[in-house]
């Protein structure tokens, strides 16, 4: 007889989701979805503001990278002003999003993922948390807590506050660098530092112990991967085609990817480049969305190969895999080993984590490069402009993977359309297919009728989801079809487990 | 000019004969909260919340409109006047649509002020999300409705200091919205000099340059009064009083 | 065979027979009295005002030797017999229905009664008599009225004829303004638009202002849903009208004027226009009507739909052409009007009943109503409404469930039963009274057990309700007062100006909260929230549409409670 196992609430992640996995009556898995529950529908009610409240607006949609959203919101509405922003501009936008990037990554490995790495799949569920992590190591769980806190910090000494600043604007930020935030940056790098030296080391050993199961099947398979690359092929998290002067860490110029103009870059498992120097306004032309019932997710895939073919992941272990290089020592030394491991392109969703890691090296190194850079002090931070164009799409990398605003205003400035193209959602396909997998590997196959699946089983399906690091409060926001119903049926609709938070 | 003498909440005042009773308040160190009463334009007695209390009469009266007159005895704070002014604010809450977080006058906002004057932390009146449609024709400002409390300070600023009129309201009761010229939107008023004078008045976001993002409007709302009192003594030192 | 004595049809030609076909009725009457070979001077038939029994009509009556007979619901089909009828000779003196003693204690028999006990079977129109003995009739004491329904409103010489401006004539020859004020002040006449204030006081407040221009306005705004006191008076006998806000500005020293009539009131505007220019083509009052070069001048303006101009502040502010949003007061119109300058408003009603008072005295009239219980011991010209009594008359009109539905003019101090019961009939069907909404969308509900309480200013404020300018509706067992509270709210919310906030919002958030009542949706808390509002709406409103807006909620609340709490759910909305 059929059965259907539901995970309801997914915890430990951001947002609302819930996992069902469809049994035939032989016991076979023959279905798993991941179903995203919340709908937030920011591309609708947006319509009739002013395009300049887009950033403070859409920067609400997420409280833990509203960054992204800002300066993705920013850069459209630099397009729609038709203006190149001042260089000190590009640079403080650009330290701003360094700070996103380490500080989230930060809390996904400490508070959300890392529990299951040092504590075990198996331990008491009630303690398999952040809080679990400080009873059992105090020091690693503080050193995770301040490297964080790092990075929220230099958001406010930025924009004013941690969370919802709105100090990113169309022409460029609203203040410049204060001396003394510059002083007290530098200050502190050296303890963020040693501590993601900490975490990596940690992290390393566990690869070559308990975790190798979980790397090998965590999310295994091929697939496409997308992110922006710079001008010469390597690490890119703002610019899209053609940034301009404001590029680093790395040189400007040359005759690099694409003709030297950066932008997007799609490379497939294998290594090979399927698409180089793709414009972020031409974004409908290569990227295409469906929607399934069963869930307010929308599921992006690569037009030419079509649905569900087109499979493409964005985030971390995208943006790894489709650069060169990165550009700074100790975060390129890091990204050799990684391929090392993985090779030249890491499949397992599971690297996501070790990528993470990386990547926070790499804004540590990017931080402390700017911070030498005299031209981020220079007091003219906004270019004026009234609005001269009518559609505008801004690119930037956040901490999930790219991130597509797209405006249409009328021709006073009031949106007339908004297509919101989320990092997490890009993710959708790949995250279906890694419960899939999870659930291949980890639940006897057939499960004998009666069987109750246990805790920890069901604890390794949640963590495949985690290695994408969702966030899926950012992700819904087109109207999509109400899920009709997540509990699959069986023939007799039994459920075989289910968690729910508080009973 | 004589001088009048009344008790406020207990305590006595003078004022020159012709003072209004929000002068009075003022004088004794009370501040009533207003939000239609702008320094520098006549007062229209309109959103209700500087009533206060006189021995023998029988309503409240609004102290913006009400002139002072010797032996008054006020009372500003009863619990009658505490409890009217937060339903008041609650029903201005109520009746737009207020979203301090995206708003560029969060922070500076009259209507959060006295909000917060008031302990308003919820309304127990149910929202009625008007649908309002923002103006953003003007090269160099606009008019979003949905913050508008209707307190017609734009409107009188427009017409008496700057002598344009080019805000009127329009349609009546709860259909009540500031409209431009004949209903027009705002670029296409001749009439208009963009002097900026409304902006500055607007005690809310609902009037905003196009310059300012969240937070970081600051209208200047001590131009009506500098402008009115400068006019009067044909004297344009605002730095103090004019040598003798 | 000797001629009777010329007869008289008078077809009654104010808007609610006209609606009811009194036009078409009063052409078969011409074409009919032509075919029957009669002249005009044997048969006069003519339009008239109002003839009170408006539920009836198209009303008409007729004049003879032996009396006055009134018709009500006549076709043009039956024009002839009615021709026919009009010239029979009066002898024997047509026996009209029963006549009934001083009013009865039980409820009266409906009029006409079923069959007529002196009704030949050849009187075809026997079903269609309508008994003017009646208390419906015999009851009323006409003063505003008293020319209404016995002249041609278009015609001024039929009004002078009755006397019109004779009153005028004697104010500006022979009486000094002073004089004229006080004998306004001895009738203890006080606004008969609502508010009671002592009129007498009212236009000595304006005269004696600094010297300057004054202006006088009569409001002919009546915009009370269940008001037509004001129309009556206005499609009837618009000179009475002129001739008390003329006296009115010989009172106060005003030379130029204005009628204010609402734009709902089409053939008021249409006789007004008319009743001004006969009296421009004749010189203009002073020529026509004074012998004297006395300049004043009166002018029509016309309403734009808004029930807020009838406040007086808001009705100044549609004159000079600016939104009609009130002011606040003081300082008061009397003080500075119209242009800043010192102007008299006052009700039609209340200006229609100058002219008689000048004729018959200032005592005269503060005797109607005098022997009535409220107003025993209170003289008639104390300086504030708490020392004065409720003198003189007032016009009602009366609708809704009753029998009889119409206007009727009778003293102050009347017990509201004789009226809705004894004049009015009762309910429809014999249903019992449930209550009276007096004072329209600003007044109260007198519910049933208090139906003897006197048509007073103060005892109906001491209920919780108010006389209002006039308008009664009455109410059978099926209205639900939670209901009747919503539809004045209702109309509050639609008509209030929107400058003040408690008025504009407080009123729709009231209708919300009625709403859930009316739905049988409603808690507890509801009802809290409900009274709070109410009360922060009276005290905080700028002017008196807000003011009183929540006064059919507090008086339905007050009088009839329990329909409220049982249309309270059980369970909250939130479990």
């Amino acid at each position: 007889m059929s059965r259907t196992v539901v995970i309801d609430p997914v915890t430990r992640l951001e947002g609302h989701a819930r996992i069902t996995l469809q049994l035939d009556a032989d016991g076979h898995l023959v279905e798993a979805r991941f179903h995203v529950v919340e709908y937030r529908g920011f591309e609708k009610f947006c319509e009739g503001r002013p395009f300049t409240e887009m950033a403070a607006i859409t920067a609400r949609i997420c409280g833990i990278c509203p960054v992204s959203h800002l300066l993705a919101a920013a850069k459209t509405g630099d397009k729609l002003l038709a203006v190149r922003i001042p260089p000190a501009a590009a640079k403080l936008r650009r330290l701003l999003n360094l700070a996103q990037i380490s500080q989230s990554h930060a809390l996904s490995f400490f508070h959300l993922s890392s529990p299951d790495f040092l504590l075990g799949w198996d331990s008491d569920p009630a303690k398999r948390n952040l809080f679990g992590l400080m009873a059992t190591d105090p020091d690693l769980a503080r050193a995770g807590i301040r490297l964080r806190q790092f990075g929220q910090q230099i958001i406010e000494l930025l924009g004013g506050r941690k969370i919802h600043s709105t100090w990113a604007v169309p022409g460029g930020v609203r203040s410049p660098l204060a001396p003394a935030a510059k002083i007290w940056i530098q200050e502190r790098l050296p303890e963020a530092k040693a501590t993601v030296s900490l975490a990596l080391g940690i992290y390393k050993r566990l690869l070559d112990g308990p975790l190798q199961r979980e790397q090998r099947s965590f999310g295994n398979f091929p697939s496409l991967f997308m992110g922006l690359v710079g001008p010469e092929g390597h690490w890119e998290h703002l610019e899209g085609w053609d940034g301009g002067e404001a590029r680093g860490p790395g040189g400007a110029g040359g005759s690099g990817a694409a003709g030297g103009h950066g932008g997007l870059r799609i490379r497939a498992a294998d290594g090979s480049l399927v698409a180089d120097g793709l414009r972020e306004d031409d974004y409908a032309s290569f990227l295409a969305e469906a929607v399934e019932p069963w869930s307010y997710l929308k599921f992006p895939y690569y037009r030419s190969l079509g649905y569900p073919e087109g499979i493409y992941r964005v985030g971390p272990l995208a943006r790894l895999n489709v650069c060169d290089r990165i550009g700074s020592p100790w975060a390129d030394a890091e990204l050799v080993e990684l391929r090392q491991r993985c090779g030249p392109v890491a499949t397992s969703s599971f690297a996501y984590h070790h990528a993470r890691l990386v990547e926070i090296v790499a804004c540590l190194e990017g931080i402390e490069l700017l911070l030498q850079d005299p031209e981020l002090e220079d007091p003219h931070v906004r270019a004026r402009a009234s609005l001269n164009r009518r559609e505008a799409v801004g690119v930037s990398e956040a901490p999930r993977g790219t991130l597509f605003h797209h405006y249409r205003v009328d021709d006073n400035g009031l949106i007339t359309r908004v297509n919101l193209i989320i990092a997490t959602g890009q993710n959708n396909l790949a995250m279906n297919r890694t419960v899939l997998q999870i659930a291949r590997e980890f639940i006897p196959d057939p499960v004998p009728a009666g069987m109750e699946i246990p805790e920890p089983l069901l604890n390794r399906l949640e963590a495949g989801i985690r290695c994408f690091d969702p966030c899926l409060s950012c992700s819904t926001h087109a109207a999509g079809s109400m899920p009709l119903d997540l509990e699959l049926l069986a023939a007799d609709g039994t459920l075989l487990a289910q968690r729910r938070r508080g009973a | 000019m004589g001088v009048i003498t009344l008790s406020v909440n207990g305590a006595a005042v003078a004022v020159p004969s012709g003072a209004t009773l929000l002068a009075a308040c003022r004088s004794a160190g009370i501040a009533l909260p207003t939000l239609c009463y702008l320094e520098g334009l006549s007062p229209v007695g309109a959103c209700r919340l500087c009533l206060v209390e006189l021995e023998g009469a029988g309503r409240p009266l609004a102290a913006c409109v009400s002139e002072a007159a010797e032996g008054m005895v006020l009372r500003t704070d009863t619990p009658q006047l505490v409890n009217f002014r937060r339903m008041g604010v609650e029903l201005f809450f109520a009746e737009g649509n207020h979203v301090c977080a995206i708003c560029v006058a969060n922070g500076c906002c009259e209507l959060q002020d006295v909000a917060v004057a008031v302990g308003m932390d919820h309304s127990r009146f149910p929202y009625r999300y008007p649908q309002r449609s923002v103006d953003a024709s003007h090269p160099l400002f606009s008019l979003d409705p949905n913050r508008c409390i209707l307190c017609t300070r734009c409107v009188r600023a427009c017409d008496e200091l700057e002598g344009a009129h080019v805000w009127d309201v329009a349609e009546r009761g709860s259909h009540c919205r500031i409209v431009a010229g004949l209903d027009q939107p705002w670029a296409e008023v001749e009439a208009c000099t963009s002097c900026g004078q409304c902006v500055d008045a607007c005690p809310t976001g609902a009037l905003f340059r196009k310059d300012d993002t969240n937070v970081t409007s600051h209208p200047q709302r001590q131009r009506a009064a500098l402008l009115q009192e400068a006019r009067q003594r044909h004297s344009w030192r605002n730095q103090g009083p004019p040598p003798p | 065979m000797s001629k009777p004595a010329p007869a008289r049809l008078r077809c009654c030609d104010a808007s609610a027979c006209r609606n009811a076909g009194g036009l078409a009725l009063r052409q078969a009457l011409l074409a009919a009295r032509a075919a029957a070979g009669l002249q005009p001077t044997s048969l006069a038939i003519g339009a008239v005002g109002c003839l009170r029994l408006c539920g009836r009509g198209p009303l008409v009556a007729a004049d003879g030797p032996g009396g006055s007979r009134l018709w009500g619901g006549l076709s043009p089909e039956q024009a002839a017999l009615l021709v026919a009828a009009a010239w029979v000779d009066a002898d024997p003196p047509l026996a009209l229905a029963s006549p009934q003693a001083s009013p009865p204690a039980s409820p009266p028999t409906p009029v006409p009664p079923a069959s007529a006990p002196l009704a030949s079977s050849s009187d075809p129109l026997a079903s269609y008599r309508l008994d003017l003995s009646h208390p419906f009739f015999s009851l009323q004491q006409p003063v505003v009225l008293e020319h209404c329904g016995l002249i041609d409103p278009d015609c001024l010489d039929q009004a002078l004829a009755h006397g019109a401006y004779s009153q005028l004539r004697r104010c500006v020859r022979q009486l000094t303004p002073e004089a004229v004020r006080q004998e306004v002040r001895r009738s203890g006449l006080r606004g008969r638009g609502g508010a009671g204030y002592p009129t007498g006081l009212k236009w000595d407040t304006v005269a004696l202002q600094p010297p300057g221009p004054r202006l006088v306005v009569a409001n002919g705004d009546e915009g009370d849903p269940g008001a037509f006191m004001d129309r009556t008076v206005l499609e009837s006998d618009p000179h009475r009208l002129l001739e008390g806000l003329a006296i009115a500005a010989w009172a106060v020293g005003a030379e130029r004027g204005y009628v204010y009539v609402r734009a709902e009131y089409p053939l008021a505007i249409a006789r007004l226009r008319r009743a001004l220019d006969q009296i421009s083509q004749r010189g203009g009052f002073g020529v026509a009507f004074t012998g004297t070069p006395w300049p004043l001048r009166l002018e029509l303006r016309v309403g734009a739909g808004a029930y807020v101009c009838g406040e007086e502040t808001a009705l100044l502010q549609s004159i000079e052409g600016g939104r009609g949003t009130p002011r606040p007061r003081p300082p008061y119109p009397a003080q500075r009007g119209l242009g800043g300058a010192p102007t008299l408003i006052n009700n039609v009603e209340t200006l229609a009943a100058i002219p008689p008072i000048l004729r018959q005295g200032g005592d005269w009239y503060a005797a109607i109503g005098a022997g009535n219980q409220a107003s025993a011991d209170k003289p008639a010209s104390g300086a504030t409404t708490a020392t004065l009594g409720s003198r003189g008359t007032k016009v009602f009109s009366l609708s809704g469930a009753v029998v009889h539905t119409g206007v009727v003019e009778v003293p102050l101090g009347m017990p509201l039963r004789t009226v809705v019961e004894t004049m009015g009939g009762g309910v429809v069907g014999g249903a019992p009274v449930k209550a009276v909404q007096t004072g329209g969308p600003s007044g109260g509900c007198i519910p049933a057990a208090l139906l003897d309480t006197a048509l007073d200013y103060e005892a109906m404020a001491s209920l919780g309700s108010m006389l209002g300018s006039g308008g009664m509706v009455v109410l059978g067992p099926h209205t639900a007062m939670p209901e009747l509270a919503r539809y004045f709210m209702g109309f509050c919310v639609e008509e209030s100006c929107g400058k003040c906030l408690p008025c504009r919002a407080g009123t729709v958030q009231l209708a919300a909260l009625l709403d859930r009542f009316v739905a049988g949706q409603a808690e507890a808390a509801d009802l809290d929230r409900l009274e709070a509002l109410c009360a922060m709406v009276k005290a905080t409103s700028l002017c008196g549409l807000g003011q009183s807006a929540p006064n059919p909620v507090l008086a339905t609340l007050r009088h009839f409670r329990p329909e409220y709490l049982a249309a309270c759910r059980e369970e909250p909305r939130w479990a």
